[in-house]
């Protein structure tokens, strides 16, 4: 098992027990050394140090006081007392107040000292990954605020206009079939609103599964699973795929990532253009592959196109949707590795450009 | 009936709430001026264009209008108009059960009530006619 890379600071008096210190342990850890406080907090500042050793008799303050003085600023460190014999109480009374994790006494068994570094390294790598993990937890709970928030809205107004509608039709005879036709609506925009859920949990819960990409079949499937879309087959499509060789990647996370993408492009033709363009260009190596998609819709207005990648960002538009789309497709980019563009503006349309690179 | 005279401005950023709201209105014979807008930016130039001609406006606004919320759009167009907001009849109107919302809705002094959608008969009746009949 090969050893982590362990950096060590440790504050000592005597220049002897450093040298010493360091002769018996340069092999196996990253060792700082010095005898002034003032260049220990300078080495703290500079290096991502896991784990503090210092001597309790200093001449300028102890080596408790020197724990009380960095633990707020440099909290991550894990921190070890080097003391003698005749220190026991103080070592006894720093360790019951939580200021040090271990206390070594001199002269040092070699061996002792190894395993409390280890130990004290576990601490310091189960803080880290459980910080991580709080900040993962944050994010998370932070989503699901807004989603709730969102649901309440967005899963309840299709509902709301179907019941509407209803009533309506109840109050009027004759005029069924155009209500039918109002509901139909309603279903498709609720049906849209869940799907995009599903395709965001699929996106954040499921693992990667990587497989060999035939762009022409994606691309083939996405088109003809968007042509019940209003003003689809208004619409033409150039599609250049340059592949020649064998692409590798997560093929559900780029069904989603391009689906969004060519589905939005359809929803925001330009009624007003006697001709709807989108041109998918998608060109791949067996390492990367670029892909861009370009429309001559109506654009995205100033200050939009900072925001369209925020969850629950809804454009300034009549017709926009519940804000998940790109979302998720920021979200995917990022977790297969790549990157997305947009340029845009109200006279020629939008073009995304995403860079993939071929995962293993 | 002195009903008619009144004009309802609805906003809304779905266009099937509005073509519904619009019809339970009509139906109500409460009036028969009922303009409709899916964006914030026109209503508040069609209210500066008309608001000379037009007299007790009842606006039904909806929380979620796509470049601004409906309480900003209520407080926007009572910033522009202060003399004929005061005239005027605010109600918000949304699908939303969020109770945040719904608290807002009571704080803000120019909003007349937070209206659940669907707008039906009976809300639009027991909210509105005594709203009017002041």
């Amino acid at each position: 098992m090969p050893k982590p890379h362990i950096n060590l600071l440790y504050i000592d008096d005597e220049e002897a027990n450093l040298n010493g210190f360091k002769a018996e342990y340069r092999k196996e850890y990253n060792i700082y050394t010095t005898t002034s406080v003032s260049e220990a907090e300078e080495i703290l500042a500079k290096h991502e140090i896991h784990i503090v050793l210092a001597d309790q008799r200093m001449p300028v303050m102890t080596g408790v006081q020197f724990f009380e003085k960095i633990r707020h600023q440099y909290s991550e460190p894990v921190r070890i007392l080097i003391t003698g014999y005749s220190d026991i109480n103080a070592a006894i009374d720093s360790i019951n107040k939580g200021e040090v994790f271990r206390f070594i006494d001199k002269p040092w068994d070699n061996d002792y000292v190894r395993t409390a570094i280890e130990n004290a390294y576990d601490i310091y790598k189960t803080r880290k990954e459980l910080r991580e993990r709080n900040t993962e937890l944050q994010k998370a709970y932070d989503e699901l605020d807004k989603f709730v928030y969102s649901a309440s809205h967005d899963l309840r107004a299709p509902l709301m206009s179907i019941l509407g509608i209803v009533q309506l039709s109840e109050l009027e005879t004759g005029n069924s079939n155009q209500y039918l036709k109002l509901i139909e609506q309603s279903v498709h925009k609720l049906d849209k609103f869940i799907l995009s859920i599903i395709d965001y949990y699929k996106n954040s819960r499921s693992d990667f599964h990587i497989g060999a990409i035939d762009f022409n079949k994606l691309i083939g499937d996405i088109t003809e699973s968007l042509n019940f879309m209003p003003g689809f087959s208004k619409i033409d499509f150039n599609i250049h795929i340059n592949q020649v060789s064998n692409f590798k990647s997560d093929p559900i996370k780029l069904r989603i990532i391009l689906s969004n993408i060519i589905s939005n492009a359809v929803k925001y033709h330009d009624k007003d253009k006697v001709k709807s363009t989108i041109d998918v260009n998608i060109s791949c190596t067996s390492k990367e592959c670029s892909i861009i998609i370009s429309d001559n819709g109506i654009g995205l207005k100033d200050g939009e196109k900072d925001n369209i990648f925020k969850m629950f960002f809804r454009g300034n538009n009549p017709n926009s949707g519940s804000g998940i789309g790109l979302y998720i497709v920021k979200e995917a980019v990022t977790k297969l590795k790549g990157s997305i563009d947009v340029e845009s503006n109200q006279t020629i349309g939008t073009t995304f450009k995403i860079l993939i690179p071929a995962l293993d | 009936m002195g009903t008619q005279k009144y004009t309802f401005v609805l906003v809304d950023d779905s266009d099937i709430d509005l073509l519904i709201n619009k019809r339970f209105i009509e139906l109500s014979e409460l009036s028969k001026d009922v303009y409709t807008f899916t964006e914030s930016q026109p209503t508040l130039e069609f209210i500066k264009t008309n608001k000379e001609k037009l007299t007790d406006v009842i606006f039904l606004i909806d929380l979620q209008i796509p470049d601004m919320n409906g309480f900003e759009l209520a407080e926007k167009l009572t910033l522009q108009n202060p003399a004929f907001v005061e005239k005027s009849k605010i109600f918000i109107l949304s699908s939303s059960i969020d109770l945040e919302d719904k608290l807002n809705a009571a704080n803000i002094k120019n909003i007349e009530a937070m209206l659940s959608k669907p707008l039906n008969m009976n809300t639009l009746l027991s909210k509105l006619e005594p709203v009017l009949a002041k």
